[in-house]
């Protein structure tokens, strides 16, 4: 763009309804005239329309991140420290204190130090991962003829697909998923013990011609046979399956 | 609908659920948009998505005054993505995922040069991660910048020279090592 062109920001401010001038002119006077400007108005709109069709709906989507808040995380934990410890003028004298604390916890009881370190393996310690990584650490693999993608969210799909689980872990867990499929059938994908790092198990489902749609289960074993029997989704992570096949 | 604010205190409530649809369905694609080119990692920009809104959830209540409101949200997604780089790189070094096999075209790749003001954000500190961001992408200029960040003319000319410098050794060497 030359230097008469708004900037993307200034463009993008103005596409989502923004009141926006640009040495002085109103920058829909400029866009008016400007087929560079216009194309990059309509890239925003057609981004926008792919957004609103791949992602969850929006009340999915906050309800979702209202079941993600509910849950304890570190995060939390810390933001509610006392302001003033973190404040330049006390950042120092905290951080000693704290390293005196960690040094007086561990020094005569080495081995909690050890358990502390151990690989968390229980539900638990699986919900406050999926808590905090909301979902952030499920995504589905499609595959469609030639066309693989990595989806998360809402995925569309038809007769054919073959759709596998991608995940990350931070520590060694077991953990399972399945979909629930609409009418109430369970499909399970898979179920067994992983290492932290990311993981694509073989487990492929692929999609038949009967119209259904459903949502991706993942968590620890118990959480997702909680989730499907009982209806609580609170503790494992979702994606949910769209049919975009023929009726 | 105002949220309360306590008196003396410049903490404001969240957001409701209904000011939070309408955030996302307007701005949703924006903030991934700009993830995105923050991040440079479609997958890690996803995850920017969700943090944003949770972010917007519990502490957006100054949103509802704020003079542009996607300036405001924007901040919040560079404060997103700086958390998000730094989070990588601090697992980078004992990541098992580099080592597992990756699904084909598991990221789609829009642009040959998304990954580069991630690499250049990773080696910056907050400031110069923020003014970075304002100067390459929203376009700024550096006196626009000095006013929206409260630095200094000179400040502000001196962390550019600092991201010049770190941009042109990325794309000569092809990639940041610390």
């Amino acid at each position: 763009m030359t230097e008469l062109h708004p900037t993307p920001f200034q463009l993008e401010r103005f596409s989502s309804g923004e009141r926006v001038e640009v040495r002085g002119e109103q920058l829909a006077a400029h866009v008016e005239r400007c087929a560079e400007c216009g194309a990059f108005l309509h890239t925003l709109v057609l981004e926008k329309a792919q957004f609103l069709a791949t992602h969850p709906a929006p009340t999915t989507f906050v309800r979702n991140l209202q079941q993600r808040a509910a849950e304890p995380t570190a995060w939390r934990t810390v933001q509610s420290w006392p302001v003033w410890t973190w404040q330049p003028k006390f950042r120092w004298s905290a951080s000693f204190v704290l390293a005196a604390v960690v040094v007086a916890l561990h020094w005569p009881f080495p081995q909690q130090l050890h358990e502390a370190e151990a690989p968390p393996t229980s539900a638990s310690d699986l919900r406050v991962f999926v808590a905090k990584g909301g979902a952030n650490s499920l995504a589905v693999i499609r595959k469609r003829q030639a066309d693989q993608q990595l989806q998360s969210g809402r995925i569309s799909v038809i007769p054919g697909d073959e759709l596998r689980v991608r995940f990350s872990l931070p520590a060694r867990a077991k953990v399972a998923a399945g979909i629930l499929v609409d009418d109430g059938t369970w499909v399970p994908f898979f179920e067994g013990e992983f290492e932290a790092g990311t993981h694509t198990p073989e487990a492929t489902l692929t999609v038949d011609s009967n119209p259904s749609s459903g949502t991706v289960l993942f968590g620890s074993p118990a959480d997702v046979e909680h989730a499907r029997t009982q209806g609580n989704f609170a503790r494992v992570e979702m994606a949910e399956l769209v049919w975009t096949g023929p009726p | 609908m105002l949220g309360t604010l306590t008196s003396g205190c410049v903490m404001s409530t969240g957001l409701s659920n209904v000011e939070l649809s309408e955030l996302y369905k307007k701005y949703g694609h924006l903030v991934l948009r700009r993830s995105r080119a923050i991040l440079g990692d479609q997958q890690l920009a996803e995850d920017a998505l969700q943090n944003v809104f949770l972010k917007l959830l519990k502490h957006g209540g100054a949103l509802r005054t704020a003079e542009s409101k996607l300036a405001w949200v924007y901040r919040v997604v560079d404060r997103c993505c700086y958390d998000l780089l730094k989070t990588r790189r601090r697992e980078r070094p004992t990541s098992e995922t580099e080592n597992v096999s990756v699904p084909e075209q598991e990221t789609p790749n829009l642009d040959p040069h998304e990954g580069l003001l991630a690499q250049l954000l990773e080696g910056l500190n907050p400031d110069e991660q923020l003014v970075a961001t304002l100067l390459y992408s929203d376009g700024l200029t550096q006196g626009e910048v000095s006013k929206r960040v409260g630095r200094s003319r000179q400040t502000v000319n001196r962390y550019a020279k600092i991201i010049r410098a770190l941009a042109g050794r990325i794309l000569h060497e092809g990639a940041y090592v610390k």
